[in-house]
């Protein structure tokens, strides 16, 4: 479809590179297409305008979760914003907040990744058979069904760019990492709550959450982190209670 | 166990008083406030008439312990929610200066109500 003057919106993309002295917004102007979205737009001014423009992307289609970003401040999964939800612009995209800027809207997720794999969201046997599956461990709907939404997170960690406790809080383990951690923990063929205990139980684990919800309100999956976190605040409750009044029934 | 949080005390408290707030501050509200000033005849029979009403039922001890505890998790609730606002706020205060202020000021709260259910 062509038309005879084209609608533009103007982007107002965050850009860093490492040897800058500071960061700066540059400002692109795009063809609207309705049926765009905003790494639709990030592709065209990469092809088009300005090949050094830096970003994560892979599958634009909501499965991968590598693209997400601040869009008009807002953290969206850049493959599933329309352009046309933003009209008449302009658009301003940047790096998702709470993670530092390794270049343009390109975060550095280590912190994140040593806290995803402090909480060992794997499943933990207590006949050590974790990394050799020596029989099937069967399972039922019902079963399936008690932590199937806490499995849907694809670590896009927009849930960490909208948590206020991240922003003050380096050390706090986070929503998607607390979420798998209550996700392995209902799990019905899993053993290692134990395992997992004190990472969950510490301040910054569970406790640091102020329950404010924005997790859950701006995760694209639907996994309700802030849910698996109360979850884990209740158990934990429990478990703390039961160990100040009836210490002999808790195991070493 | 190391780097154990105590914050379940505190937690725990704030639960209770969320969940008794949210259940009788609303009726508490609409039968003192609303039902009285809306002039509902059952609600204004019961504050007028002193023997049978809401005035007889505060003679008893138990009734005024009740109202006690549900105004002092109340305030518990509101302590701890501020208290945590206030970090998501970035106000840089040392945790304990936080927890006693916040917790303290729920305390000083509590002990006025207990008084005020005690003396009158």
């Amino acid at each position: 479809m062509s038309t005879a003057i084209e609608t533009m919106v103007k982007f107002e993309v965050f850009r860093y590179q490492p040897d800058w002295d500071e960061p700066t917004y540059q400002v692109y102007d795009v063809p609207y297409h309705e049926d765009w979205v905003v790494l639709d737009a990030l592709n065209y001014i990469k092809d088009t305008i300005d090949g050094t423009l830096t970003y994560r992307w892979s599958c634009r289609m909501g499965v991968c979760g590598s693209c997400g970003a601040m869009v008009n401040g807002y953290p969206k999964l850049t493959c599933a914003a329309f352009l046309s939800e933003y009209m008449p612009g302009p658009i301003r995209v940047e790096p998702l907040v709470n993670f530092n800027v390794e270049r343009d809207l390109v975060t550095n997720l280590e912190g994140f990744m040593d806290k995803l794999e402090s909480v060992q969201p794997w499943i933990i046997r207590d006949d050590g058979a974790t990394d050799e599956l020596k029989s099937e461990y069967l399972q039922t709907p019902a079963q399936h069904a008690v932590y199937q939404q806490f499995s849907m997170c694809i670590n896009c960690l927009l849930c960490y760019a909208a948590c206020p406790v991240s922003s003050h809080s380096d050390e706090f383990i986070g929503p998607a990492a607390l979420a798998l951690a209550q996700r392995y923990n209902l799990d019905s063929r899993d053993e290692g709550v134990e395992q997992r205990r004190d990472v969950i139980l510490k301040d910054e684990g569970i406790w640091e959450c102020s329950f404010v919800g924005e997790c859950s309100a701006v995760c694209p999956k639907h996994v309700d982190p802030a849910g698996a976190i109360q979850q884990a605040k209740m158990t934990g409750a429990i478990d703390y209670y039961r160990r100040l009044l009836m210490p002999w029934t808790v195991k070493s | 166990m190391r780097g154990r949080s105590h914050e379940p005390i505190f937690w725990s408290i704030f639960g209770m008083g969320g969940v008794i707030a949210a259940m009788f501050i609303p009726v508490m509200i609409f039968v003192t406030g609303i039902g009285g000033a809306a002039g509902w005849d059952a609600v204004t029979g019961a504050l007028a008439h002193g023997e049978d009403g809401i005035g007889a039922l505060l003679n008893h001890a138990p009734v005024r312990a009740v109202l006690g505890l549900i105004m002092a998790l109340a305030s518990v609730h509101a302590a701890h929610r501020i208290r945590h606002t206030l970090i998501d706020l970035h106000v840089h205060a040392p945790p304990a200066v936080l927890i006693v202020a916040s917790y303290g000021a729920a305390a000083i709260l509590s002990a006025l109500i207990a008084i005020v259910l005690a003396l009158f």
